[in-house]
């Protein structure tokens, strides 16, 4: 299990700088000169050969590279070419926010969907599971942006029972929240009911019900056991999913998130803004992954124990 | 004082599937008695194993129709509700199916597994633990203390299946309906597990309901066999009787045909023809288009089981 949890690390880390050096050949083939962005036309020729050196941009294309993992490794990602504050400070404000939020949002989704997908499995073909599945397919084609604006116009401009936008209470977690789950939860009943149904056909089911176990307790503790182990991977895959949904969620509720950032940094050209918010991306996900396979070793003993030990 | 424990009359079941029904047992009627072995023999998909299930109430698909009656102890288990029925099931008669790696649950540590059907009789974890070794020891795994923690992929399939033998004995019920319990197996590990199985059984006191492809097994532990074809029993009595006297067409053919039966595949070589899918039930007799006797009769009426002897059935219009 060691040696497992060793390895799947040290292929992340591959991964990581694999994407690293990706995402930052890819920002230097975007078109423009980031330099005549910031600065107006009316800057000499001088100073803006100045900024240039002062970010590197004259130095080739492998040497920036290295600088710039040089300073990430101290914690550093560069000043943002617009608000010249230092990339760092603006990702530690930012991105607490967006994992609140996303977070939050697949926790709520989990906690309703399972034990729907679960019934929809298990009462396949009744009244219940047709109009849930009716229900999800209507949610699996509108879009969340779509979704948000309907709940802003009608719970906030309508009913006013809850704040258009901003992140300073809880109450104003709730629209973004929702509009998160909403969108994401039926896949993910989907998913949980189309795994739980492969469960049941199982024949340890069967055995279950053979040696006199009610209903009940084959559902949760075989049937449910079995597809949780599924539905975790489902969970860690969908985070990288879900912080990118966050990114329009967070733009139409005005809550400056690390999505939010990410898109003006596009629309400014701020390079190493960009790059930070990808590269942070491209590390959840890594991270994500990670985390899965071992959950997925925890809960699996075939896996486990093909690791070598139990331990 | 009735003697009979298991009586199945006139059991009928269709599947539903797109084409309509599919007729997978027709007007199966056989009973057992206490103590006693009755093997079910015939052809993959002639409706054994539905009838296993049916006996119990297991379903995957739930897309059954059933009609007739189950007797077990005097309660008709057509009629009885799930929660009876949960009663029933493992206390009263335990199963144990064909492929012994898909039935424990891969997740669950062996013994556990046995230990939960244990502790639905209320015993503590530590009397359970406790019972789960001693019947380990029964059915003669090795190193008892050590196996109730491996789970079922560390174990070979004869102690998979040793392991279920364990499981669906705990609970002492009357009877035990083993389905195919060593198809998967080899050869050798065959005999030790069916050994094993009829040891318990006897001990017990449980009737058995066998089916089975092999009729070296029928011979050495069943008291009775039926002959299933295309979801009917065609002919049902002693095994020795059936044995040197088959009467049904079907039964001679597969009793002849012996040596040369797949264990495997469990079809019969000598007989032409496979068994046929009936979809829409008609005045025929279902043998007739691989019937060497099969004349206008067979093909427009019926047969009706009748008894030609007190305690042999055959159904067949020329016997
Ligand atoms: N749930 C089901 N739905 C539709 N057809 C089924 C179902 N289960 C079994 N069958 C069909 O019923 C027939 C009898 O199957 P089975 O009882 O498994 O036979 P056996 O155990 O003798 O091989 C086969 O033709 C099989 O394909
Ligand atoms: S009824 Fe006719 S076809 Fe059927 S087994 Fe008897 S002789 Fe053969
Ligand atoms: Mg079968």
């Amino acid at each position: 299990m060691r040696d497992y949890v060793i390895k799947r690390i040290s292929q992340g880390i591959l991964l990581v700088i694999v994407v690293s050096i990706l995402v930052f050949a890819m920002l230097d083939l975007m078109p423009g000169d980031p330099i005549n962005i910031m600065t107006d036309r009316k800057v000499s020729e001088e100073v803006k050969e100045q900024l240039r050196i002062e970010y590197h941009l004259n130095l080739p294309l492998h040497q920036r590279y290295v600088i710039w993992v040089k300073d990430m490794l101290h914690g550093n990602f560069g000043k943002s070419i617009k608000s010249k504050l230092p990339v760092m400070d603006m990702m530690k404000a930012r991105l607490p926010v967006t994992l609140k939020l996303t977070l939050t949002a697949l926790l709520v989704e989990l906690v309703i969907a399972v034990p729907i997908g679960l019934l929809a499995a298990y009462k396949k073909d009744s009244i219940f599971d047709r109009i849930v599945m009716d229900v999800s397919l209507f949610f699996t084609a509108v879009p969340s942006y779509w979704i948000a604006v309907v709940f802003m116009l009608l719970f906030a401009v309508k009913l006013r029972v809850l704040p258009l936008s901003g992140f300073s209470t809880p109450l104003h977690y709730v629209l973004p929240v929702a509009s998160l789950v909403v969108s994401g939860i039926a896949s993910t009943i989907r998913m949980t009911k189309t795994e739980v149904l492969d469960v049941l056909r199982e024949k340890y089911v069967l055995t279950a019900y053979a040696k006199g176990l009610k209903k009940k307790s084959v559902l949760v503790k075989h049937v449910l056991r079995n597809a949780l182990i599924l539905v975790t991977i489902m969970f860690f895959m969908s985070v990288p999913w879900v912080i990118s949904g966050a990114v329009i969620i967070e733009n139409i509720f005005t809550i400056p998130g690390m999505g939010q950032m990410l898109t003006s940094g596009i629309l400014n050209q701020d390079f190493p803004i960009v790059q930070a918010c990808v590269f942070i991306l491209a590390i959840l996900t890594v991270v994500c992954n990670l985390i899965c396979d071992i959950i997925t070793a925890v809960l699996d003993p075939r896996i486990r124990i093909s690791l070598g030990g139990e331990n | 004082m009735e003697d009979t424990i298991l009586r199945v009359e006139h059991l009928s079941v269709d599947y539903k599937i797109k084409a309509g029904y599919l007729s997978a047992v027709n007007d199966v009627s056989f009973s057992i008695d206490r103590g006693k072995v009755l093997a079910l023999v015939g052809e993959s998909g002639c409706g054994k194993s539905t009838v296993a299930h049916t006996i119990m109430r297991l379903s995957i698909d739930h897309n059954e129709r059933i009609g007739g009656n189950i007797f077990f102890e005097g309660q008709d288990l057509t009629k009885i509700s799930e929660a009876e029925m949960e009663k029933v099931r493992g206390k009263h008669i335990g199963m144990i199916f064909q492929n012994p790696l898909d039935s424990l649950n891969p997740v669950y540590r062996s013994g556990s597994q046995v230990a939960e059907a244990l502790r639905l009789d209320g015993l503590s974890k530590h009397e359970a633990r406790e019972r789960v070794i001693q019947l380990y020891r029964d059915v003669q795994i090795p190193n008892p203390e050590e196996r109730i923690e491996a789970f079922p992929h560390e174990l070979s399939g004869g102690m998979r299946q040793r392991v279920m033998i364990a499981m669906m004995l705990a609970r002492h019920p009357q009877l035990l309906i083993a389905d195919e319990p060593t198809t998967a197996l080899d050869v050798t590990v065959e005999a030790q597990v069916l050994n094993i199985m009829k040891e318990m059984c006897d001990k017990e006191g449980a009737s058995v309901l066998l089916i089975t492809h092999n009729f070296g097994i029928v011979a050495e532990i069943a008291d009775r066999i039926g002959i299933m074809y295309a979801g009917e029993l065609v002919e049902e009595g002693e095994v020795h009787e059936i044995f040197r006297n088959p009467v049904h067409p079907y039964s001679q053919a597969l009793l002849a045909a012996l040596p040369k039966i797949k264990k495997s595949e469990g079809t019969i070589q000598t007989i032409e023809g496979t068994v046929p899918r009936i979809l829409e039930k008609k005045p025929e007799c279902r043998f007739a288009n691989r019937c060497p006797y099969a004349d206008e009769t067979c093909r427009f009426s019926s047969p009706e089981a009748k008894f030609i002897a007190p305690d042999h059935m055959v159904r067949c219009h020329k016997r």
